[in-house]
């Protein structure tokens, strides 16, 4: 995986983690790869992911099961609202963006739709 | 925990006035060519002798003491062409005691090294391999790789790094120099920079990322300095 | 490492005994048909000495080698131990080797042994071979230095230097040393002082150029 080196690594990789969980590809309770297992896929350093998860499991997204790795959350609400805020903050982002390139609220609004109904008829 | 811890180290006309501490983990040594990351080397590992000051491995100042707790590989310089992975394998396995032969043969699937091939037709890139396959072997604190990856290509570069991250102990460290940073730097735990003979800059790699700048960027912005 | 280095070594020098006793057999056959003729002894012991020659050669290179092999120096815990072990063992092979030799003398040497004035005819001409492929040697030498200095002018330049002005004095002292030495006895004359004063002088000048010369790459 390709890494911006501008930005700590660690929360590459939670935010990594995160769009796993979001997605489905790690399932609430499923057991996350090991440490070294993920340092192999990401080829990053033991240290940076250990950092990454120890920040997960302080915001109790991922648990710890002594001796037995770390679980997704069980917790569909902290689930629900944790992907609830990632996505205003994402969305709070790109409107700033393209408020400072002029395009005014209605205006995106249309060009998201139309955006959108392109790519599901592109389908 | 101090692994490595290089004292008022002075060599004329290479290296001035180096005073620095290294704990378990990944640290690069960058500097421009001739900036005197190989000597340092050589000094850290004893194969230089003529230098001011004091280099301790786990509190142990003396050469001979050292020694044995420092992996360095630096070249196959002198050793017949016709000379065999397996049997320089085995010439190693007899002059270093602490040659965990079930880890070297692990390295030797892992990076899948023809034991049969030769130095004469062995390739950069493999000659990089078997230093790797051949360091790693030892059961010890501290590894020192000089330019690991020079002259390597993509996919054995990643093994390399794949490597290190497999098999580097808990509490040891990994040193090693490298002109491409940027290539690994994602696994990279510290750095030192070098310039100029002096140690200008040493600092945690997520440290210079949180102040928004990538390794690179420090390490032009050290050098400007 | 001592077991490193001794095996290394010991391989090298029973391969040497065994060319030598080889030597030793094939002019011991000819001998046998032809009891008359001591040229197959001479050349039999000639081509002997001129194989302990080569290996002594040989023994300095090595020895050389080792002390700048930084994949078995670093292994050693004290330079000072690792000079004597490289030293010991290099000794330790010549004397192997120098034991078969003096076996094969006595070997092809017994019809004569009795006769000390022919033995010691047949030492000295051993000497006198092994001194004359050592000057065709320095010559050949002097000469594939000397061209590669053209060819390689930057590279071999001071190492080349050095080889011609240490093999200079090596012919000098020599030739002077024939002078010298003629006045004392028989056994301790030119013929036997020379050919080692030749090996000293040519192991110095290996030294000096392998001290010298700029790797090649």
């Amino acid at each position: 995986m390709n890494f911006n080196d501008n930005i700590p690594i660690y929360l590459q990789i939670q935010d990594y983690l995160l769009k796993q969980i979001f997605t489905e590809k790690l399932k609430p309770g499923e057991r996350i790869p090991s440490i070294r297992q993920l340092a192999l896929d990401l080829t990053v350093n033991i240290n940076t992911i250990q950092h990454a998860l120890k920040g997960l499991t302080d915001q109790e997204i991922l648990i710890t099961k002594r001796g037995d790795g770390k679980y997704v959350t069980t917790d569909q609400t902290l689930l629900d609202k944790l992907r609830e805020q990632t996505i205003k903050s994402e969305i709070n982002e790109f409107s700033t963006k393209m408020q400072s390139y002029g395009v005014s609220n209605p205006e995106l609004v249309n060009l998201i739709e139309r955006y959108v109904g392109g790519k599901n008829d592109a389908d | 925990m101090t692994l490595i811890k290089v004292t008022d180290l002075n060599k004329k006309g290479i290296l001035e006035n180096l005073n620095f501490e290294i704990a378990p983990g990944i640290v690069a040594v960058l500097g421009e060519n001739g900036a005197g990351k190989t000597t340092l080397f050589d000094i850290i590992a004893g194969l230089r002798k003529n230098y001011l000051g004091t280099i301790a491995v786990n509190g142990k100042a003396k050469l001979a003491d050292r020694k044995m707790l420092i992996s360095y590989v630096p070249s196959f310089k002198y050793i017949s062409r016709f000379t065999t992975f397996k049997k320089l394998a085995k010439d190693f396995s007899q002059i270093y005691p602490d040659v965990d032969q079930a880890r070297l043969n692990e390295m030797v699937e892992f990076f899948q090294i023809d034991q049969s091939e030769n130095l004469a037709k062995a390739s950069k890139g493999t000659i990089g391999k078997w230093k790797m396959a051949l360091c790693f072997s030892r059961k010890v604190p501290v590894y020192l790789l000089d330019e690991p990856f020079n002259g390597i290509d993509v996919i054995t570069r990643k093994k390399i790094m794949n490597s290190i991250l497999l098999w580097k102990p808990e509490e040891s460290v990994i040193l090693l120099t490298d002109h491409y940073f940027n290539e690994i730097s994602s696994i990279l735990d510290h750095i030192l920079i070098i310039n100029h003979q002096k140690l200008v800059a040493q600092a945690d790699v997520e440290d210079i990322r949180e102040q928004g700048k990538s390794i690179e960027d420090f390490y032009i912005e050290q050098l400007d300095e | 490492m001592f077991k490193y280095f001794l095996k290394k070594r010991l391989i090298v020098s029973l391969f040497m005994s065994v060319l030598i006793m080889l030597s030793t057999g094939v002019g011991e056959i000819f001998a046998y048909f032809n009891p008359h003729n001591k040229l197959y002894i001479v050349s039999g012991m000639a081509f002997i000495g001129y194989l302990v020659f080569l290996y002594v050669l040989y023994a300095i290179y090595d020895f050389v080698k080792y002390n700048n092999m930084t994949f078995v120096r670093l292994a050693s815990k004290s330079d000072a131990k690792f000079l004597t072990l490289n030293w010991f063992t290099s000794f330790v092979g010549l004397g192997v080797t120098f034991c078969f030799l003096l076996l094969a003398l006595f070997i092809l040497a017994k019809p004569t042994y009795t006769d000390a004035y022919t033995f010691l005819a047949i030492l000295t001409m051993i000497m006198n071979v092994t001194l004359v492929t050592l000057i065709v040697f320095m010559i050949i030498q002097l000469a594939w230095h000397l061209s590669q200095l053209f060819l390689k002018k930057m590279r071999l330049l001071k190492g080349g230097f050095w080889l011609i002005v240490v093999q200079f004095i090596n012919a000098l002292i020599l030739f002077k040393l024939v002078e010298w030495f003629d006045h004392l006895s028989y056994f301790l004359n030119s013929y036997v002082q020379l050919p080692i004063l030749a090996l000293v002088t040519t192991a110095v000048a290996y030294f000096v150029f392998i001290k010298y010369s700029e790797p090649i790459k």
